[in-house]
């Protein structure tokens, strides 16, 4: 071949290359418009079916537009299709495309694993596939659970406070009990099975993880996911695994029975899910959160950092295949067109999946960096989202965009509690999606349509160059939020003790109301990035419609620094120090508002647990929960405390907590919010407890792992509780 | 205050026997992991302060001869001493210890009103010289 037709064959390329990428940005770009969210405020939902309908029905004309969207990815051979609200699914060779006719919603119905939907087990991170965190089990009620005891003790070993070699620990996993078994995930990636009764151990795996902070400060997990055929063949191997996944990407598969790693599952019982890491990879894709599982497959999501850089690895959720690892589809949140310049609107947090319908639901975090958007100005209406997709092929049914164009790393944190509703002699399928904002978004959970109303309210603007804050942003007035509309303001003791240091802060920052934009002098956020309420999300009551969930009320300082000023490099905490916030003019400096003795500036609580009525949307109780301690002094109980974990309640109305900064695990009247029992343990139980029914006997277990947001202690203590013989 | 020349102190060995109790509480709060105060500053403020408790206490028992102002200044920091280690003790949630503070308070009152006079004067009366030189 002569240069002249080699100049002339590339120059026919890339022109059919520049025409494909614009027609790609062309369909996409008529995606959008062409959905219910052409003209309308952003958030508005999307439902494929109802589009569809709004284009009478022109379905062979959608069928050709959608066969025409599918383009086959050059670097790694997977058919992409683009889907709703500028989501792409990528299928790989273990799935199937979403339909070019798909219409809605055509999931295939699949219904719910026998073995999941036991009475008596504790099967997922949630308890079950709709994140209810509710049991049936009645024997522990409000009347004996003063009597409760520890049944048996149990230690990993697997603990570090940060003063060696192996960063410090921060294990918030949920104990499952499943297969006459209880499993356990450590933060240093070892899965354990313990006899649930006893606490003794059956067997351990080590997958010999690295024990580094590549992407998180600390060492995390929360735990472990299962899965078991339809009809597991005595005797053969793998028919139910156990998985657990690792801070540099690998997910591992190990028999359930045994222990020992799955030959079939990935190479040699492992995936290395970093394979698919190919945009902006800066850093592995943490798998701190174990799959979510349902109909063979598990649903994948991942941790980073979207604090170091603005272009980073873009949001992905991946589907496996639960026995071969094999990928079926992988989800991006983020259209093709800006993952130079952003990334991240991951799912870190776990999932809920509704098995009748054959939905996964998902809570996607903010775009990357987290506290200045002005790489990222154009409408990107699936982060800050709780989307569904159908899922069997990823494809997007519906998404709710709960923050628009997020710059205070307000990421959709936990998953959608799936439950039905009575409400004005419907029954309404519904989930209550709590967030970091303080917004309980109750949503009918086939459409995404609100069953109580949503506000889009005017809200402050920007005055940082270059940065288009969202003019309006989605309110919920009902149910009432979990905190206040108005930070709480300055404490009087904590004012005094400062000299009146915190009245002067104050009156310097920025503020205006929720969603005040971070700014150069530092704007009061309330509530800030720890939320509002956190992952451990709420539990429900199916039958009575009772929901349950604990929050926090902070006050944090965010102030951006330009990058010329921008002096330390490097991070200083998780939830304090600076972000460097690379390759966008500002960094990013991150204060908790406190006075010189380490008191908080604001009154109390600091943190609360509330009841609602999902019927009536009415709030029942709102309590301050647990106690700040500092120094191993106890501060007054109306003061409340921060929670990280998440509340489980049974069918005799009881709440078992840990969570809060004390280090007491409790049990609480659903009635009333009262404390009916309280344990004492190592650390902070920053976890989901797990109740369960063994042998007759029902237990409530508490992993006690602590976390160095609320306090530098750690420990390794599993704990479980039962009523005396 | 009331002062009887010779006889047990009842007070002082009371609040001696409350104190030793307390320490070994203290000690045990602070090192008994798995209470939620073991090993933080609050525990080790107390152990520090029951033992200056057991100190003062062991003072007022055993050393009768010591001048007024040092007795009655020891018999005030106690009471500070008691004071303080029940609130830190009221805010550790230790609450044998806030009961012992209190048990101890009603000792140090015994000790005050009841226990026999403890120090000696700074300078004699005109009583005491008189008897001295007949």
């Amino acid at each position: 071949m002569t240069r002249y037709p080699s100049r002339t064959l590339l120059s026919i390329l890339l022109l059919a290359s520049a025409l494909g990428s614009a027609h790609a940005q062309d369909s996409q770009s008529n995606d959008s418009d062409g959905g219910a969210s052409g003209g309308q405020p952003q958030g508005i939902t999307d439902v494929e079916g109802t589009q569809a309908d709004g284009e009478n029905g022109d379905q062979s004309q959608q069928s050709q537009q959608d066969q025409e969207d599918q383009t086959t990815s050059a670097e790694n051979g997977l058919q992409v299709t683009p889907t709703l609200k500028k989501g792409r699914v990528s299928t790989g060779p273990a799935g199937t495309p979403p339909s070019p006719d798909a219409q809605g919603l055509t999931p295939p119905q699949q219904g719910p694993d026998e073995w999941m939907e036991s009475p008596d087990t504790w099967a997922t991170f949630n308890g079950d596939l709709r994140a209810q965190k509710y049991s049936p089990a009645d024997q522990i009620t409000p009347e004996n659970v003063g009597q409760l005891e520890k049944a048996w003790e149990y230690h990993t070993g697997d603990v570090s406070d940060g003063s060696g070699d192996i960063p410090m620990s921060v294990w918030s996993a949920t104990p499952l009990f499943v297969n006459d078994t209880l499993y356990l995930g450590t933060p240093f990636y070892r899965i354990i099975a313990l006899d649930p009764g006893t606490g003794e151990e059956k067997w351990a795996f080590n997958p010999e993880a690295r024990l580094e902070a590549l992407t998180q400060p600390n060492m995390k997990n929360r735990g472990v996911a299962y899965w078991q055929a339809d009809d597991p063949q005595d005797g053969e191997a793998c028919q139910k695994i156990v998985y657990i996944g690792t801070m540099d990407a690998k997910l591992y598969g190990v028999d359930a029975d045994t222990g020992e790693p799955c030959s079939t599952f990935g190479e040699n019982g492992m995936v290395n899910v970093n394979q698919w890491n190919t945009v902006n990879a800066k850093w592995p894709l943490s798998l701190l959160q174990p799959p979510t599982v349902y109909n063979d497959t598990l649903y994948l999501g991942w941790a980073g950092k979207d604090w170091t850089d603005a272009a980073a690895p873009p949001g992905t959720v991946f589907a496996l295949d639960a026995r071969s690892g094999e990928l079926k589809w992988m989800f991006h949140a983020l259209p093709e067109e800006v993952i130079d310049r952003t990334g991240t609107a991951n799912v870190w947090a776990s999932m809920s999946i509704d098995p009748e319908a054959g939905l996964v639901y998902l809570p996607i975090s903010s775009p990357s960096p987290n506290y200045y958007g002005g790489n990222r100005t154009e409408e990107l209406p699936l982060a800050t989202s709780v989307t569904a997709l159908d899922a069997e092929t990823g494809r997007v049914v519906w998404s709710r965009q709960l923050v628009h164009h997020d710059i205070w790393d307000y990421d959709t944190v936990a998953p959608p509690t799936l439950v039905d509703i009575q409400k004005d002699g419907e029954t309404i399928p519904a989930l209550v999606q709590v967030s970091k904002q303080g917004f309980l978004y109750v949503l009918n959970r086939e459409t995404g349509e609100p069953i109580y109303p949503i506000e889009e309210r005017e809200v402050p603007a920007s005055d940082i160059e270059g940065e288009q804050a969202a003019p309006t942003q989605p309110y919920v007035p009902k149910p009432e939020p979990v905190i206040p509309d108005e930070w709480p303001g300055v404490s009087t003791l904590a004012d005094i003790v400062s000299f009146g240091e915190c009245s002067r802060q104050a009156e310097k920052f920025r503020y205006e109301g929720r969603f005040t934009p971070p700014s150069l002098e530092g704007s009061i956020a309330f509530p800030p990035t720890t939320g509002g309420t956190q992952w451990g999300g709420g539990a429900v009551d199916p039958n009575s419609g009772i929901f349950v969930v604990n929050s926090n009320h902070v006050v944090q300082i965010y102030r951006l620094v330009p990058r010329d000023e921008f002096q330390q490099k490097e991070q200083s905490g998780e939830t304090a120090g600076y972000y460097a916030q690379g390759d966008v003019p500002y960094g990013f400096h991150l204060e908790t508002f406190l006075n010189w003795a380490g008191m908080p500036c604001w009154k109390p609580p600091y943190g609360t647990i509330a009841a609602y009525d999902l019927k009536t949307g009415e709030r029942l109780w709102n309590k301050p929960f647990g106690q700040v301690q500092k120094h191993g002094f106890y501060m007054p109980e109306s003061w409340g405390s921060v929670t990280i974990g998440g509340p489980v309640l049974t069918k005799t109305g009881l709440i078992f907590i840990g969570a809060s900064m004390d280090s007491r695990v409790r049990a609480l009247d659903a009635k009333t919010g009262e404390e009916l029992w309280r344990g004492q343990v190592e650390a902070p139980a920053v976890s989901i407890p797990a109740t369960y029914t063994y042998e007759g006997k029902q237990y409530v277990t508490f992993v006690v792992g602590g976390n160095s947001i609320l306090l530098p202690k750690v420990s390794d203590q599993v704990v479980s509780y039962a009523l005396p013989d | 205050m009331a002062k009887h020349s010779r006889g047990v102190a009842y007070g002082a060995w009371l609040l001696l026997a409350i104190s030793i109790v307390a320490l070994i509480v203290a000690a045990i709060n602070t090192f008994n992991v798995g209470n939620g105060i073991a090993y933080t500053p609050g525990t080790y403020l107390v152990l520090f302060s029951t033992a200056m408790l057991v100190i003062g206490s062991l003072l007022i028992t055993f050393v009768r001869s010591m001048p007024r102002w040092l007795s009655g200044l020891i018999a005030f920091l106690l009471l500070i001493d008691l004071l303080g280690t029940g609130l830190a003790s009221y805010l550790l949630e230790a609450t044998i210890l806030v009961w012992l503070m209190v048990a101890g308070l009603v000792a140090w009152l015994i000790h005050v009103f009841a226990d026999p006079a403890s120090g000696k004067r700074s300078h004699p009366t005109a009583t005491n010289r008189e008897a001295m030189t007949s």
